[in-house]
């Protein structure tokens, strides 16, 4: 898409219908989800994480499209709904790309549409995540780099300190952070012998348009086959600086747009059935207002903080197999674990997600550890067990990933309000030759032991 | 009185505040006694409303609902209170804000909706809000608590920089400082010397009323 089509879309925020925030959630979002539940039927079953009805995945994409049709999104900064006609959704969706490419030479990796059950392994985006600490911030990615099945990585750390200093948003420190944040990160590559690999999220330290703009230097080698996720804000609203960012990087195009939507499950979309039509709506006004090529999606538990609880495990299937029997959309699950690494629980959740997502029509993105919260708590480990678990699990029936799913996740799912915090980067892995402890690997071997007992055939 | 106050509880449970108003009003006009309505049917039918969207057995809408349907009878219950002394007191003023650079705020509401529940008179300031206007929103209300609110590991530091404001303007001891939101730790409130952190917005309820009470001790 040009930048004239994201000019309409600023010109719909400045002339859209006015309305109040909160009439947007109340009045506007919550009702018309009310009724969308209603009279689709769109029902959570506990006992059945990855469903294999295809009548709910469609029901569930209907009712994200009647819903997005009433809503639009809601610019915060104008206090409009910027609104679209379903002709207009459609073409948009028709017209978004089935086919990108991340990364160059050995390390091209093409990403296409996958289709529920695919014979074709997803794509292995390894997860930003958590701040991380500016001295071990290369080494943390060559961590996930080096891992085989790594198809491409992410910038998408925060640093902690930068020249000591704390790089807070919206100060100058900001932009000399993300620049650093990319340097750190390339360098991550480089030391894993993958210097072409792609990066579908280049960085973690920019928050402002001014960051995200400040990245587009040749000196910082920023490439047409690497990505810059914009977010959309929860629920389905934006502002002028997620717009003013897309704007940007569709006039530019020397860069992919990714859209990153974190829905609250138990926000404003309630419950399970709603946060999965809210899901499923943020995928179109990322393709309609950012003209994004491809997207990530973690739905977050409002109480444990993951999107690995069994709620969010649902939404993630049901929203990838709505989307891929509905669109050529390019999508991944991401798992945001409750348990840190190291811990059997990191790893459990890790392979629920990647599970459901492989076989449900997505593509993976592994993993955030400890909630993002807690620094320098991510690793390649969690990384490389999400990348073997949705290789072996391509193919594989809905059912029989149903019944996986649901038998790993009930080994965690009681310590979801207490998940261990697990170990740092450094306690986890050796510094000078980013090899993983002892320790590290047992609890690796012990868990990819007992999936294997569960049936997962590696 | 007893089928006023089943009806009152019904409201709120219901989440209906049009009905809650009207039957606010016919308590006032009944000369009930309006505190014992707040105090024997809104509180504790707030406070199992809290219990269940801390369960997760009912979703962000319905508890702002609820919460909407106690104020608007509270507000008409506490009218004919105005002439007296009897005006019940809250538990205590908090400053609340999403702080600089943050768009975010969900997890903000939720905390607004809870302190506001368990009887706080709360100033919400939004988002994005500059660090000193928490400083100065809370010397003009008098407050006792600064409750600030981070999402993003890259604003949190602001949250750092409103307690060194407070700290440099010799005001620190004026006020309670609690923060919360994703990124945030209990580590972290130590090592920028807020008073306390919460993870749930329940849990910052019940922080600031613990703080209250010690401060007034």
């Amino acid at each position: 898409m040009h930048a004239s089509k994201l000019l309409d879309v600023i010109k719909r925020a400045e002339e859209g219908p006015i309305c109040m925030e909160k009439d947007f959630d109340f009045s506007i979002m919550r009702l018309k989800l009310k009724e969308l539940i209603a009279d689709y039927d769109i029902r959570y079953d506990p006992d059945v994480l990855v469903p294999s009805d295809d009548s709910l995945a469609d029901a569930v994409f209907k009712a994200a499209l009647e819903l997005y049709l009433e809503t639009g999104t809601y610019c915060l900064s104008t206090h409009r709904q910027i609104k679209f006609e379903e002709d207009e959704i459609t073409e948009a969706l028709h017209n978004a790309p089935s086919q990108i490419t991340f990364g160059a030479g050995t390390d091209e990796r093409i990403m296409t549409n996958r289709r529920i059950e695919d014979q074709k392994p997803p794509l292995c985006l390894t997860s930003g995540g958590c701040e991380i600490s500016e001295d071990i911030y290369a080494k943390v990615v060559q961590s996930l780099a080096q891992e085989p099945l790594a198809d491409t990585v992410s910038g998408g750390y925060p640093l902690k300190t930068i020249f000591g200093m704390v790089p807070r948003a919206g100060t100058p420190i900001e932009i000399l952070a993300s620049t650093y944040n990319l340097i750190y990160a390339k360098e991550g590559t480089k030391r894993a012998g993958r210097p072409l690999i792609g990066f579908h999220n280049l960085i973690g330290s920019a928050l402002s348009e001014a960051s995200y703009i400040s990245m587009n230097q040749p000196e910082l080698c920023v490439r047409p086959v690497d990505g810059m996720l914009i977010a959309t804000l929860a629920e389905l609203k934006t502002d002028y600086s997620q717009l003013a960012k897309a704007l940007y990087y569709s006039e530019h195009n020397d860069v992919l747009i990714g859209g990153v939507y974190v829905p609250l499950m138990g926000g404003y979309a309630g419950g399970p059935e709603g946060t999965a039509i809210v899901t499923l709506a943020h995928h179109l006004q990322g393709v309609l207002t950012y003209n994004v090529a491809y997207s990530d999606f973690p739905p977050l538990h409002l109480k444990y903080s993951c999107s690995t609880a069994p709620e969010t495990i649902w939404i993630a299937s049901i929203v990838c197999q709505a989307l891929s029997r509905n669109t050529h959309l390019l999508t991944a699950s991401e798992a945001i674990t409750a348990a840190g690494p190291c811990t059997d629980m990191c790893f459990l959740e890790v392979a629920a997600m990647s599970i459901a997502g492989a076989v449900s029509g997505c593509h993976i993105n592994n993993a955030s550890a400890a909630k993002s919260q807690y620094p320098d708590r991510n690793t390649g480990m969690e990384t490389k067990l999400g990348c073997e678990v949705g290789h072996a699990a391509t193919g594989l029936k809905r059912t029989d990933a149903n019944d996986l799913v649901t038998k790993i996740v009930s080994k965690y799912e009681e310590n979801l309000k207490n998940p261990p915090l697990g170990l740092t980067f450094q306690e986890c892995y050796d510094l000078n030759t980013i090899k993983p402890s002892e320790e590290h690997v047992n609890v690796f071997t012990r868990v990819k032991k007992e999936l294997a007992d569960l049936g997962l055939k590696f | 009185m007893e089928n006023l106050f089943e009806a009152l509880k019904n409201a709120v449970e219901k989440y209906e505040p049009e009905k809650a108003k009207q039957v606010a009003k016919e308590i006032v006009n009944a000369q009930i006694d309006p505190l014992k309505a707040i105090d024997e049917v809104l509180v504790p039918t707030m406070e199992q409303i809290g219990e269940k969207f801390d369960k997760m057995e009912i979703f962000l809408p319905e508890l702002v609902v609820a919460a909407e349907a106690m104020q608007a009878a509270t507000s008409i219950l506490m009218e004919p209170l105005k002439k007296s002394t009897e005006l019940p007191k809250t538990k205590g003023k908090v400053v609340l804000g999403t702080v600089f650079g943050d768009v975010h705020d969900i997890g903000k509401n939720i905390v607004k909706v809870m302190m506001e529940v368990s009887g706080f008179e709360v100033f919400d300031l939004g988002n994005k809000v500059p660090s000193m206007q928490f400083i100065e929103k809370a010397e003009e209300v008098n407050a006792d608590i600064i409750a600030l609110s981070a999402l993003m590991a890259t604003t949190m530091g602001s949250q750092k920089e409103v307690l060194e404001l407070l700290e440099a303007l010799g005001k620190r001891d004026d006020y309670i400082v609690l923060i919360g939101g994703a990124p945030t730790t209990p580590a972290w409130q130590e090592e920028i010397g807020a008073d306390g952190w919460a993870e749930t917005a329940a849990g910052a309820a019940k922080i600031a009323a613990q703080w209250i009470k010690e401060k007034r001790k």
